[in-house]
C-alpha cells in the first residue's frame, strides 16, 4: 500500500537512477540507495527523492495494488499458513509441517518463475513430487474458494496483466540491474514491458570492464587463510581508507563465525573493549542471526511460555533473571538468589509460577507482575484453539503485565530488534485472513519458527568491507575482492534440486541448484563476473582442514604450484599477549587466620579441611557457592532424608531385641512407616509424588532388608534415642553436632549411629593417623564419652553396620565391627588429630593438599579453577593417576543420609 | 547364497585383477598395508569408464577423511599426466568416455559420487524430506549427549499416570539404586545406542506383545549357533560327540533314575516357532554340556571321567565292560580336545547357550515401555532443537526409502545406482547394512549391477559407534541375500619392514581366534606376506616395561624413546599412540616441558587447561552471578589477582555486577585489593550489562578478558588457540541456551579436546589415540599408553544383541531378574552379557592389531609394570593383550628429574598500577568513513500500543485512500471513497490484504465508510487532499542530516500559491472515550518531535515558509502545529 510521490515540479532533486529499477538482492538495493545518496551529495543535494529500486517481488506487489480486482492477495505469512493448513489436512503426522509448508511455498514460486506447466510437473516426478501435487491441488482449491491470490505467483499474474494491457501505470523505463541470469518469468516481464513501450534495460556494473589481476594462494589450514585475508584487508584499508573491499565466503556457513571472530581480532579489537562501541565494526557480514536469538525477543518468548501456567522450566528461571522487565539494577541480587533456590528445587517440581513466586528470595516486584499475568490468564479462559489475533492479544497483554521490555534504555541494536520483532508480530495479524485456529502449542511453534526464520541484522553504518556469500555479490563492484575457501568440494557448489519438483525437469530447465552441469556453468559465470567486478581478485583455499585434504576448485589453478603459505602473523590477541605486561610473583596461597571459625554444617568443615585445606577454605571461609545444577528432584540427599525419617518413625515405636517383632509384623510396620513419611514429608508437586510412588517399593525393600537382616540379628537389648544433639570443643572452638541415633544399653554404654545410603565407609578413613578423613565418628566419640561403639548404618545395596567398638565391651559382639583394644587411647589420638585440624583452620591454612584415597578430593571438588590446580602439576598428578584407572583403591560416592 | 573364495595360493596380483572385473561383485578382505585404497580407486575408475552417467557409480566411506582422500585420489588421477601403469589404463578410458559423453569430469568433481554413508543418507532425506517423516532438514550433531539427557529427563519429568508405566519406571529406578538422575543417565546411554535395539519396538508395532520379536530372534540365534558349531566341528565329529553324549546320558540314567531329560523347550512356555527340531537340538546341547563340562563349567579332564560315569568300583559287574568301552571312547575324545583349542572353543559356544528359549517377557515389556517413551521424548527434543544425531539420519533415510520400488528409488535419488562400492566395510553398523540393502533392492544377479566392499575385519574398532564386524563376517560367509558375492582375500603387506611383519604374524596368530564367529565378533587371523625389501637386522619391535605405576614415568620413557629414534633418524616420522585421552595427558605435558614440538588432534581435554578454566569461570560469573565460586575464581585469576585475604574481605559483599559494589570499600580489603577491584569491577559491570543485551556471548566474554589483560598471563601461543576454541564453543549455541542453564557450558566443554592446528605444529611427531590413527602410518610407532582398563558395563538390567538373522536384522533383548543373576544360571541374560563381553575382548585385540600395524620401520610398546609382588596388567588393558610380548621383559626404573620447590609456592599475577600497555591498535579506517549510519526516524523509544493491529490496518487503508484521492483527483478517485461506486469492496480487499479475516474486513469496512464519509465532507481534508501548485503524497526522500543518513516518507506535502510549504502527517486519531480535545493535544505533543525533524530536513531543500500539521482521520480534524523549523 505504497504510492510513489508526485514527481512533477518537485522542489526536491529527482533521483539519478530514474524509472523503475529491478535488482536481484536486497544487498544490491541497499548499495544502490547508498550510491545514489553519495552521488546526490556530490551533486550538492542534501535531500533528494528516493529512486525506485526494488526486487521483482516488491515491484509486483506495488503493481498489484494498482489492479482493480476482487481477488485478495494473501500476505506471505498467511500464504504459508494456508499451505500449513493444507498439509495438515493431508498428513497429520508429519513432524515439521512448517518446514514442509516452506518447501511447498518455494516450489510453488519456482513453478511460476520457471513457467513450469502442469503436464511437465507430472512427468518423471518421484514420491515427493506426487505428494506435492496433491497438496498443490488442494491449495489452489482453497485459493479459489477464498478468492485469494498467492504471493508465489504474483509476479506471473502482474506480467500477465501487463501483457494484456491491464496495468494502469507501467514505468517509463525498467532497468534490470545486476542479474546473473533472468528467470523465464523475468525475461517475459522484460519482453512485455518493451511491448508496452517501456524502455527496458538489462545492465550489470561489470559490463565492459577489463578482467582483474588474479592471484591464487593456498594455505595449509583454514585459520591461516582467514587470518591472512583479514590482515591483507586491513593493510588495504590502511593504505587507502576509501578502498571498497569485498570478501566472498564460499561453502556456506562452514567458517562464518570463525571468520567473524578473526575479523574482530584483526580489524576492530577496540570495539570489543568496554570503551568501544560493539555496534560499529568496519565490516559487514552478510545475513545476520535469527531474531529469536536476541535476548530481548528471547524474553518475550519466555513470557509467552508463561501462558502455559503449569510450565516449570529453565525458561522461567531465565525470565526471572532477564533484564527486560523491571529494574535489574535494583533487585538483581534477589533475582539470582531466587533462581538458585528455584534450581535447587529441581526440574518438574509443581506449578512453575506458584512455586517460583512462593520462594522466599523471589523479588516482590516479580510476584506482583506474576499475579497480574495470572489474573489475565484466568480471565482469558481455557487454553483451547483460538485465532492468531487472540493469541497475539494474550501475548501482548502478558508483555504489558510484566513490563517488557523493562526500564533500561534500549540501545540501537535492541531498538532495531524490537522493531523487527514488532513487524513480525504484526504480520501475524494477517493470519486471521484464512480463519485458521490453533492451540497454544501450535501458536508457540509458529511464533518460534517465524522469529527463528526472521534473520535480523541491525542496520550498520556504511562500512568499507563487505563479507558475503557468492550470490550476494550480484551487481556489486569492489576495489579489491577476496574469494575464500575455493575448494573443489564446495565450488562449484554441489547440486541440491528442489525435492518437490521433478529432478530431470529441473535439470532440463536449468533451475538453480538443479544439477552439477548447471552449477558448474553458473559458478563459471560468477567467477568471470568477479574478475570484472574488481581491480584485484585474490582467491585462496586451505589445503587441509582437520584431518581432511582439500583440492583447489576447478576454476582456478595454483600458479607455479606454490606451496601452502603458513600465515604466521596473528591479530590483536597475540600482540596483546606479547606486550610487556608488568607481572609479579606472589605466594601461591597465603594463610588467612580465622579467629573465630563458624562451624556451619557440623563436622563438614573438619571433613573438608582433612580432605584439602583449600577446599575447606573455599567452601566455609569464602562461601564459594556453586550454581545448583538443574536436575530432577529426589536426589540422594533427599532420598536419604526420607529414609531417615522412616527409620526414625520405626525407631520411635521402641521396638528392638527386647520386643522383637515377627517377620510379618516388620513388613507391616515398614510399609506403614514408608507410606506415612511419603504422605507427610515429601516436598514438591506432582512429579515428586509420582517418583515417590515409583520408589515406594524400593524404600520398603531397603527397610525390610535392614530390619530383617541387620537389626533382626541384634541380640543385646538396647533402647534407641533418635536425633540427639551435643557439642564438642576442639582447640578452643565449639562444634555443635547431632547424631542420627543413640542406642543405649543396660550397662550404661552407648552406641552412636550415623545413617548412610551410599557405599559403606572405609575404616582407614577413621583410623588414619595423619588426618581423620571422616571425622564424624571420632567427633561423636569425643562428644559422648559413654559411647563404646561408633556405627555407620549402611542402607545402601548391601545393608549392614560398619564401625568401631571398644574391644573390651561386648554389647555388640553380634556385629562385625573393628575392635579397638585401647578405646581411651584412640579417643585421645582422635582428640589430638582433630585439635590439630582445628588449629590449622584457625591459622587459616589454605594450601592445596588433597588427601585421602589418592586424588579423590579433587575429582569431586567444585573448586579446581578457584584453587588454580592447573598451576600445580605436582598436585594434579595424583588426580591423573586415579583417573587412568591405575590405582587399586575403589572409588567412593559418599551420600550423606 | 554360495560364495566363491579366491584360493590362497593364487598369485596376489591375479586376485587384485579379479577385483577389478567390472561385472563381478566382491567382498575383499584387505589387511593393513595391503594397498586397499588404490584398489578401490582403480575399481571406481574402471566402473566409471563403463557407465552412462558418472553418478551411476556410488562409493561410500565411513569417515569424511576417507571420503576426502578417495575423492582427492580419483580427481588427481583424472587430472594427472604421469600415472602408474595400474591406473593409466582405466583413467584413459574414463577420459575418453568423459569426452564422448560430455561429462567434463576433469573440471566437475561434483559429479563423482564419493560420499560418506552419513552424507549420503543426509542427501537422501534432503531429497525426500516428506517421506523421511520430517519437513525440515535438521542440523546433524556428532555430540548429541545433551539431547539424550534432555529426552531421558523428560521421560521422568513427564511421568504419566498409567500404573503400568509407573511400575516400569519404578522397576528401573530400583535397579539404579533409586536415583532419578542415575536412571536418566542410564536411559540416555540407551538412547545413544538405540540403533541397536529400537528395531524391537518397531517390530512390536506390528505384533502383539513387545517381547515376542526378541524371543523369535533368540530362537534364530540358537539355531544358527548350533549349526555353526555343527559345521565347524565337522558333521562326523559332531555326531560322534552327540553319540557319546547320548550314551553317557543313558548310562547315567541307568545308574541313577533321577537324571532327567531336560524339559521340552526349556523352562516355561515354548517360544513361538520352537519346532520339534529345535527342541531336540536344545536337548542335545544339554547332553553335550553334561558330557564335556563339569559342574563348575570347566572342560572335563580325561581323569575326571568317573565324576560323569560314576566310580568304577560302584558299577555292577555286568556293566563293567560297557562302562569300560564308553569310558575309553569318552577319554579318547577328551584327550583329543586337550590339544585342540578349536574344538574347545566350539564346545564353549554350546555350553554358553541358554538352556531355555523363553525370555522374561513381563519385565522385558516393562522395560520396553520405558524405552518407547524415551524414544518418543527424543523425537520431541529433536523436533524442538532442530538437531538430530547421525543414527537419526540413517533412520530417516530408511524411512524415506520405505518400500519404494527400484524405479521410484532412482527417481528419488535423481540417478540410478549401477555400482555400489563400500570402503571400510568392517565398520558397517547393522543400520547402515540395512540401508545398503535397501539401495540394492531389486538388483538381480547378472543384471549389470555390482557391489564391491573392501575392508579388514581385523581392523574393526568402532564398536562404540555401533560398527558390527559380524556384518562383514556374515557377508563373507553367506554373501548378500539374493546377490552372489565373491570373497577375495589379500595377504600382501606393502607397508611394514619384513621383520615387523614377521612379528605381527607371530603375535597376532595366537591372539585372534581360530575361526570367525559373526555373533561374538571373533575374527580369524590370516598371516600376511611382507612385500617390502628389508633384510634381517636388529629387532624392529621392542617392549619396554616401566617399573611402578606412575604415568609420569611412562611418559619419561616415551620421551626417551623419541630422543633415541631422533638420534637414529632425524627425519623419521614418529607417532605416539595411546589407548585413551587420559593416557596422553602426561605425555603431552612432558613433551611441552621438554620443548619437543608435536602435533596432536583432539586429544587433551580442553577444560583441563588453566586458560580455559579461567574463561569458563568468567563466563559463568557473568551468565549467573549466583555462582559465587565463579566470581571468586575470576577475582583470583592472575589478570585481576586479588589475594585470598582480599577474597575473605569480600565475604559479605554480594558479587552482582549491576552497579557499584556495596558496601564499598569492604572492611579489611587491602589497598592493593582496592586498586585491583577498582580497575576490574567497571569492566565486569559493562560486560554484564552487554551480556544481558546481546546474543553473542563470545564478544562480551572476549572483550572483558582482553581488557583485563587475560592473554598476558599464559605462556604459549598454543594457549591462545585454546582460548579461541573455548570462545568458539560460546558461538556454537545461541546465547539463550547458555543463559537458560549456564551449567551447560562446563558440560559442553567437558566433552571437547584441545585443538592443535595442523599447520602450526611439527608433523614429524604426533600424539594421538589408536582410533584416530586408523588408516595412517608412521616410520616409528610408540605405543605409549597400554595400561588403560576399560570401565565395566554399568547396565545390570538389560542385555541385548543385534544381529543379522534369516530375515534381516533382528534384536534379542533380555532382562535380569533375581533368578538370572544366580551363579550358574544359563538364561538369555547371561548369554547375551557373555557375548557382549566377548565382543569387547575381541575388539581389544583388534585395537592392538591396528595400533601395531601402523609402524613402517620400528615399533615400541611401553607399559607400566604395576605394583605389588606379582603385578598383572589390568583386566582388558592392551598391556594384557600383549602380555606374552611383555612376559620376558624386566621392569626398568625411569629416574624422575628434580623439581624446583620454589616454583611450587609462587604464583604470577599482573602487577598493580597504571603501567599496563594501552589498548593500541592503529585504526584501519579512513577518516570520514566512521559513523554515518542510516537512521530510520521513529519514536525515540518504542511506542507500546499493541492491541491496535486492526487500527493499524485501518490506518494503512485510509492512507491509501487519501493517496488515491490526492493522486487521481476527486473525480477519478471516486471508486475509492464512494460506497455507491463500489469502494467498499475495494476497502475490504485492502483490509484482507493487510491481514484481517474476511468477516472482520466486512465489519471494518463499515467503520471505514463512516470515517471516509466524514473526511470527504471535511473542508479541511478537501483542501489538504485537493490540488495545489505542487503536491506529493507518500513521498520517499533520503539525504544527510549532519553525519547521519536519513530516510523519510511523508504522507502529504504541498505548496500553496503563496509559497507556504505544508508538511502533513495523517494519524488515525482513534481515542477510547474521554475528552477529544485533550486527546488531540496529547497527540500533538507526542508527534511534534517527529514532524519537527521532518521540517528541519525538508527546510534544507525548501526556501519558502514551512508549516506542519497533523490530520486526524477518525474525528476528521486538522491540527496545524506552530512551526519551529530551527
Ligand atoms: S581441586 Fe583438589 S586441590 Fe583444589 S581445592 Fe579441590 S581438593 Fe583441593
Amino acid at each position: 500500500m505504497r504510492s510513489s510521490g508526485d514527481r512533477s515540479a518537485t522542489p526536491f532533486p529527482r533521483p539519478i537512477r530514474e524509472g523503475g529499477w529491478l535488482v536481484p538482492t536486497d544487498r544490491l538495493r541497499r548499495v544502490l540507495l547508498a550510491c545514489e545518496l553519495e552521488e546526490q551529495e556530490v551533486a550538492g543535494h542534501t535531500l533528494a527523492m528516493m529512486p525506485l529500486i526494488e526486487q521483482p517481488a516488491e515491484w509486483a506487489r506495488r503493481h498489484w495494488e494498482m489492479i482493480d480486482t476482487e481477488i485478495r492477495l494473501l500476505p506471505p505469512a498467511a500464504d504459508r499458513l494456508l499451505w500449513l493448513d493444507v498439509i495438515r489436512s493431508v498428513d497429520a503426522d508429519v513432524q515439521h509441517p512448517l518446514g514442509l509448508a516452506r518447501l511447498a511455498q518455494e516450489a510453488f514460486a519456482l513453478e511460476s518463475e520457471w513457467q513450469i506447466n502442469a503436464q511437465q510437473m507430472e512427468e518423471g516426478g518421484g514420491q515427493e513430487n506426487e505428494r506435492y501435487r496433491v497438496l498443490r491441488a488442494r491449495f489452489l482449491e482453497r485459493l479459489r474458494d477464498g478468492a485469494f491470490e498467492s504471493p508465489g505467483r504474483l509476479l506471473a499474474r502482474i506480467v500477465g496483466s501487463l501483457e494484456d494491457g491491464l496495468l494502469e501505470e507501467p514505468e517509463e523505463s525498467l532497468t534490470f540491474f545486476g542479474f546473473d541470469e533472468l528467470t523465464p518469468l523475468e525475461s517475459r516481464l522484460a519482453r512485455a514491458a518493451r511491448k508496452r513501450g517501456c524502455r527496458c534495460l538489462i545492465q550489470n556494473e561489470t559490463d565492459g570492464r577489463p578482467p582483474a589481476r588474479l592471484s591464487v594462494q593456498a594455505y595449509p589450514g583454514r585459520t591461516d587463510e582467514l587470518y591472512a585475508v583479514a590482515t591483507a584487508a586491513r593493510a588495504s584499508l590502511q593504505e587507502n581508507p576509501a578502498c571498497r573491499i569485498g570478501i566472498v565466503l564460499l561453502g556456506g556457513d562452514r567458517y562464518r563465525t570463525q571468520f567473524r571472530a578473526i575479523l574482530d581480532d584483526v580489524l576492530s579489537p577496540l570495539r570489543l573493549a568496554s570503551c568501544g562501541d560493539p555496534a560499529h565494526r568496519p565490516y559487514s557480514l552478510s545475513l545476520g542471526d535469527p531474531l529469536s536469538d536476541y535476548p530481548l525477543v528471547e524474553t518475550a518468548l519466555d513470557i509467552l511460555d508463561c501462558a502455559d501456567r503449569n510450565r516449570s522450566g529453565e525458561g522461567l528461571g531465565r525470565l526471572l533473571r532477564s533484564s527486560y522487565w523491571g529494574g535489574i539494577a535494583q533487585d538483581g541480587q534477589k533475582r539470582f538468589a531466587a533462581d538458585c533456590a528455584w534450581r535447587n528445587l529441581g526440574r518438574g517440581v509443581g506449578n512453575g509460577w506458584d512455586t517460583l513466586t512462593a520462594l522466599a528470595d523471589c523479588p516482590l516486584d516479580f510476584q506482583d507482575r506474576g499475579r497480574a499475568m495470572m489474573r489475565r490468564l484466568e480471565s482469558f479462559g481455557p487454553v483451547q484453539k483460538r485465532s492468531f489475533s487472540e493469541w497475539v492479544g494474550l501475548w501482548m497483554g502478558l508483555l504489558v503485565d510484566i513490563g517488557w521490555p523493562g526500564a533500561r534504555t534500549l540501545d540501537s541494536t535492541e531498538y532495531q530488534a524490537y522493531t523487527a520483532w514488532s513487524e513480525t508480530i504484526q504480520s501475524f495479524s494477517a493470519l486471521d485472513t484464512i480463519g485458521y485456529r490453533c492451540s497454544l502449542d501450535e501458536f508457540r511453534n509458529w511464533v518460534g519458527e517465524s522469529l527463528r526464520e526472521r534473520i535480523f541484522q541491525p542496520e550498520s553504518p556504511s562500512v568499507p568491507i563487505s563479507v558475503m556469500g557468492p550470490l550476494e555479490t550480484a551487481g556489486l563492484t569492489f576495489d579489491r575482492l577476496w574469494v575464500l575457501g575455493a575448494e573443489a568440494e564446495v565450488w562449484p557448489s554441489p547440486p541440491h534440486p528442489h525435492p518437490f519438483l521433478p529432478f530431470a525437469l529441473q535439470r532440463q530447465l536449468g533451475l538453480p541448484h538443479a544439477g552439477s552441469v548447471r552449477e558448474f556453468g553458473f559458478g563459471e559465470r560468477l567467477v568471470e563476473r568477479w574478475k570484472r567486478a574488481t581491480a584485484e581478485l585474490h582467491v585462496s583455499w586451505a589445503t587441509h582442514e582437520e584431518d581432511k585434504e582439500h583440492d583447489l576448485s576447478p576454476y582456478f589453478s595454483q600458479e607455479g604450484g606454490s606451496p601452502p603459505n603458513a600465515f604466521r602473523g596473528r591479530g590483536f590477541r597475540a600482540r596483546w599477549r606479547g606486550c610487556a605486561w608488568p607481572l609479579e610473583a606472589v605466594p601461591f596461597t597465603d594463610p588467612v587466620p580465622w579467629s573465630r571459625p563458624v562451624a556451619r554444617g557440623g563436622t563438614r568443615l573438619l571433613e573438608d579441611q582433612a580432605a584439602c585445606p583449600f577446599k575447606a577454605f573455599a567452601a566455609h571461609r569464602l562461601g564459594a557457592e556453586v550454581l545448583p545444577p538443574w536436575r530432577l528432584p529426589l536426589d540422594p540427599r533427599e532420598r536419604g532424608r526420607l529414609l531417615h525419617a522412616m527409620l526414625e518413625h520405626i525407631g520411635s515405636l521402641g521396638l528392638g531385641p527386647a520386643h522383637p517383632p515377627g517377620r510379618r509384623e516388620w513388613a507391616k510396620l515398614v510399609e506403614q512407616a514408608v507410606d506415612l513419611v511419603l504422605e507427610t514429608e515429601t516436598r514438591g508437586g506432582r512429579l515428586v509424588r509420582a517418583l515417590c510412588e515409583a520408589l515406594r517399593e524400593d524404600f520398603i525393600q531397603r527397610l525390610r532388608s535392614w530390619f530383617e537382616n541387620v537389626e533382626g540379628i541384634r541380640i543385646t537389648p538396647f533402647h534407641s534415642e533418635p536425633e540427639r544433639e551435643s557439642q564438642v570443643t576442639l582447640a578452643g572452638v565449639t562444634f555443635r553436632i547431632r547424631a542420627d541415633r543413640i542406642d543405649r544399653f543396660p550397662d550404661g554404654a552407648a552406641a552412636i549411629v550415623d545413617y548412610k545410603t551410599g557405599r559403606p565407609p572405609d575404616p582407614r578413613d577413621w583410623l588414619n593417623p595423619e588426618r581423620p578423613f571422616k571425622p564424624q565418628l571420632p567427633v561423636y566419640a569425643l562428644a559422648w564419652p559413654e559411647a563404646r561403639a561408633l556405627l555407620v548404618a549402611s542402607l545402601g545395596k548391601s545393608p549392614g553396620y560398619h564401625g568401631l567398638q571398644d574391644s573390651a565391651w561386648t554389647g555388640l559382639s553380634e556385629l562385625k565391627l573393628i575392635g579397638l583394644p585401647d578405646w581411651e587411647a584412640q579417643r585421645q589420638a582422635w582428640k589430638v588429630g582433630l585439635d590439630a585440624l582445628v588449629r590449622e583452620i584457625c591459622a587459616g591454612r589454605n594450601d592445596l593438599d588433597p588427601r585421602g584415597r589418592g586424588g579423590l578430593p579433587c575429582r569431586w571438588c567444585d573448586f579446581p579453577a578457584l584453587c588454580r590446580l592447573h598451576e600445580r602439576p605436582e598436585v594434579e598428578n595424583c588426580r591423573n593417576e586415579e583417573e587412568s584407572g591405575e590405582s587399586s583403591l575403589p572409588g567412593d560416592a559418599d551420600e550423606p543420609a | 547364497m554360495g560364495r566363491i573364495r579366491a584360493e590362497k595360493t593364487k598369485d596376489e596380483q591375479s586376485v587384485r585383477e579379479r577385483a577389478l572385473d567390472p561385472v563381478g561383485s566382491f567382498l575383499v578382505q584387505a589387511p593393513a598395508g595391503s594397498g586397499k585404497t588404490t584398489l578401490l580407486v582403480t575399481r571406481f575408475l574402471t566402473l566409471l569408464s563403463r557407465v552412462k552417467e558418472p553418478e551411476e557409480v556410488l562409493a561410500l566411506t565411513f569417515t569424511r577423511k576417507a571420503q576426502a582422500e578417495m575423492t582427492h585420489r580419483v580427481w588427481q588421477a583424472l587430472s594427472a599426466r604421469d600415472l602408474p601403469s595400474s591406473l593409466a589404463g582405466p583413467v584413459e578410458l574414463v577420459r575418453q568416455r568423459s569426452q564422448l559423453l560430455g561429462w567434463n569430469l576433469e573440471r566437475m568433481p561434483q559429479r563423482l559420487r564419493i560420499m560418506t554413508i552419513d552424507g549420503f543418507a543426509l542427501g537422501l532425506i534432503q531429497k525426500m524430506p516428506w517421506s523421511a517423516g520430517r519437513g525440515r532438514i535438521p542440523r546433524v550433531t556428532e555430540g548429541a549427549e545433551n539431547l539424550y539427557l534432555e529426552a531421558a529427563r523428560r521421560v521422568i519429568e513427564e511421568l504419566p499416570a498409567e500404573p503400568d508405566y509407573r511400575e516400569a519406571i519404578g522397576t528401573w529406578l530400583v535397579e539404579v539404586g533409586g536415583d532419578p538422575e542415575t536412571l536418566v543417565r542410564s536411559l540416555a546411554r540407551m538412547l545413544a545406542v538405540r540403533e541397536q535395539w529400537q528395531g524391537l519396538l518397531y517390530a512390536a508395532g506390528r505384533e502383539p506383545g513387545l517381547g515376542e520379536g526378541s524371543e523369535r530372534a533368540g530362537l534364530h540365534l540358537f539355531r544358527d549357533t548350533y549349526l555353526r558349531c555343527y559345521h565347524e566341528a565337522t558333521p562326523e565329529r559332531f555326531k560322534r560327540w552327540l553319540d557319546l553324549a547320548r550314551d553317557a546320558r543313558i548310562w547315567r540314567q541307568r545308574l541313577d533314575p533321577h537324571v532327567d531329560d531336560p524339559p521340552e523347550g526349556g523352562e516355561g512356555k515354548v517360544a513361538d516357532g520352537a519346532d520339534p527340531w529345535t527342541m531336540d537340538r536344545l536337548r542335545e546341547v544339554e547332553y553335550l554340556v553334561d558330557l564335556f563340562f563339569t559342574r563348575e563349567k570347566t572342560v572335563r579332564r580325561p581323569r575326571g571321567i568317573h565324576s560323569l560315569l560314576g566310580a568304577k568300583k560302584g558299577t555292577p559287574p555286568e556293566l563293567q565292560n560297557e562302562r569300560e568301552s564308553l569310558s575309553r571312547a569318552i577319554v579318547d575324545e577328551l584327550e583329543l580336545l586337550e590339544s585342540d583349542p578349536g574344538g574347545i572353543e566350539i564346545l564353549r559356544k554350546l555350553e554358553r547357550l541358554p538352556h531355555t528359549l523363553t525370555l522374561d517377557s513381563i519385565l522385558l515389556e516393562r522395560v520396553l515401555v520405558v524405552l518407547a517413551r524415551a524414544l518418543y521424548q527424543l523425537q520431541q527434543v529433536f523436533r524442538e532443537t532442530g538437531t538430530v544425531d547421525f543414527a537419526e539420519i540413517t533412520g530417516m533415510a530408511l524411512e524415506a526409502l520405505g518400500e519404494e520400488d527400484p524405479t521410484d528409488l532412482a527417481l528419488a535419488l535423481d540417478y540410478r545406482i549401477q555400482h555400489l562400492l563400500v570402503d571400510e566395510f568392517q565398520d558397517t553398523s547393522i543400520a547402515h547394512y540395512t540401508l545398503l540393502r535397501q539401495l540394492m533392492r531389486g538388483w538381480q544377479p547378472g543384471d549389470g549391477h555390482t557391489f564391491f566392499a573392501v575392508g579388514d575385519p581385523l581392523q574393526s574398532i568402532y564398536r562404540f559407534r555401533q560398527a558390527e564386524v559380524g556384518v562383514f563376517l556374515n557377508c563373507q560367509e553367506r554373501g548378500l541375500p539374493g546377490f552372489p558375492l565373491e570373497t577375495l582375500v589379500l595377504h600382501d603387506n606393502y607397508r611394514s619392514h619384513p621383520a615387523l611383519v614377521e612379528w605381527f604374524n607371530h603375535q597376532f596368530r595366537n591372539l585372534f581366534r581360530a575361526t570367525d564367529d559373526p555373533e561374538s565378533g571373533a575374527v580369524r587371523y590370516n598371516p600376511v606376506r611382507a612385500r617390502r625389501a628389508g633384510g634381517p637386522g636388529e629387532p624392529r619391535a621392542e617392549v619396554h616395561l616401566v617399573a611402578g605405576n606412575a604415568p609420569d614415568d611412562r611418559a619419561r620413557m616415551v620421551v626417551e624413546l623419541i630422543r633415541m629414534e631422533r638420534n637414529r633418524d632425524a627425519a623419521a616420522r614418529i607417532a605416539v599412540l595411546v589407548d585413551t585421552h587420559g593416557e596422553a595427558e602426561p605425555i603431552a605435558r612432558l613433551l611441552r616441558t621438554e620443548n619437543l614440538p608435536f602435533r596432536a588432534l583432539d586429544l587433551e581435554p580442553l577444560g583441563e587447561f588453566g586458560v580455559v578454566q579461567d574463561l569458563l569461570m568468567l563466563s559463568l560469573a557473568l551468565l549467573h552471578p549466583g555462582d559465587r565460586r565463579a566470581w571468586l575464581a575470576v577475582l583470583r585469576a592472575p589478570w585481576i589477582g586479588l589475594s585470598l585475604a582480599d577474597l575473605v574481605a569480600l565475604e559479605e559483599v554480594p558479587l552482582v555486577p549491576t552497579g557499584a559494589l556495596a558496601p564499598w570499600p569492604p572492611a579489611n580489603l587491602s589497598a592493593d585489593g582496592l586498586v585491583r577491584l577498582d580497575r576490574a569491577w567497571p569492566v565486569l559491570t559493562v560486560a554484564f550489562d552487554r551480556l544481558s543485551r546481546t546474543h553473542r556471548l563470545r564478544e562480551v566474554i572476549e572483550a572483558a578478558w582482553l581488557e583485563l589483560g587475560g592473554p598476558a598471563l599464559y605462556g604459549h601461543d598454543f594457549e591462545l588457540a585454546l582460548a579461541e576454541r573455548f570462545l568458539d564453543v560460546l558461538d556454537e549455541h545461541p546465547a539463550g541456551e547458555w543463559r537458560a542453564d549456564p551449567l551447560r557450558l562446563p558440560e559442553s566443554v567437558a566433552g571437547l579436546r584441545a585443538p592443535h592446528e595442523v599447520e602450526t605444529e611439527d608433523p614429524r611427531l604426533e600424539l594421538l589415540t589408536i582410533h584416530r590413527a586408523k588408516g595412517l602410518e608412521w616410520d616409528v610407532v610408540i605405543l605409549g599408553g597400554l595400561n588403560h582398563v576399560p570401565p565395566r558395563q554399568d547396565s545390570r538390567l538389560l542385555a541385548w544383541l543385534e544381529r543379522i538373522g534369516p530375515g534381516g536384522p533382528e534384536v534379542i533383548m533380555a532382562t535380569a531378574d533375581a533368578a538370572s543373576l544366580q551363579p550358574g544360571h544359563r538364561g538369555w541374560y547371561q548369554y547375551l552379557k557373555a557375548i557382549d563381553q566377548e565382543k569387547d575382548q575381541a575388539e581389544r585385540v583388534r585395537l592392538a592389531y591396528v595400533a601395531a600395524t601402523r609402524a613402517r620401520e620400528r615399533l615400541h610398546l611401553v607399559a607400566l609394570a604395576g605394583t605389588g609382588e606379582t603385578p598383572k596388567p589390568g583386566k582388558g588393558s592392551l598391556a594384557e593383550v600383549f602380555e606374552s610380548a611383555f612376559s620376558a621383559a624386566e621392569p626398568v626404573e625411569v629416574p624422575a628429574p628434580g623439581s624446583d620447590p620454589e616454583a611450587q609456592t609462587v604464583a604470577v599475577r599482573l602487577r598493580r598500577g597504571g603501567d599496563f600497555p594501552g589498548l593500541e591498535w592503529p585504526d584501519e579506517r579512513g577518516a570520514g568513513r566512521v559513523g554515518g549510519g542510516t537512521q530510520i526516524l521513529g519514536p525515540a523509544r518504542p511506542a507500546y500500543d499493541w492491541a491496535e493491529t486492526e487500527a493499524r490496518v485501518l490506518g494503512l487503508v485510509l492512507h491509501e485512500i487519501c493517496a488515491r484521492i490526492s493522486r487521481l483527483g476527486w473525480e477519478r478517485s471516486r471508486p475509492w471513497y464512494d460506497p455507491d461506486s463500489g469502494s467498499r469492496k475495494r476497502w475490504e480487499r485492502l483490509l484482507v490484504e493487510g491481514g484481517l479475516a474476511p468477516q472482520r474486513a466486512q465489519h471494518r469496512a463499515r467503520d471505514l465508510g463512516l470515517i471516509v464519509e466524514r473526511v470527504v465532507r471535511d473542508p479541511e481534508a478537501r483542501w489538504i487532499l485537493g490540488p495545489h501548485p505542487w503536491a506529493a503524497c507518500e513521498l520517499a526522500l533520503q539525504g544527510m542530516a549532519g553525519a547521519e543518513r536519513v530516510r523519510i516518507r511523508v504522507d502529504r506535502l504541498f505548496r500553496e500559491p503563496d509559497g507556504t510549504f505544508w508538511i502533513i502527517d495523517y494519524k488515525l486519531g482513534r481515542h477510547a472515550g474521554g475528552d477529544l480535545e485533550t486527546f488531540l493535544r496529547s497527540e500533538e505533543v507526542r508527534h511534534r518531535p517527529q514532524l519537527e525533524r521532518y521540517a528541519r530536513l525538508l527546510g534544507q531543500a525548501e526556501s519558502g515558509p514551512l508549516k506542519l500539521g497533523l490530520y486526524f482521520l477518525e474525528p476528521a480534524r486538522f491540527c496545524p502545529l506552530a512551526a519551529s523549523t530551527g
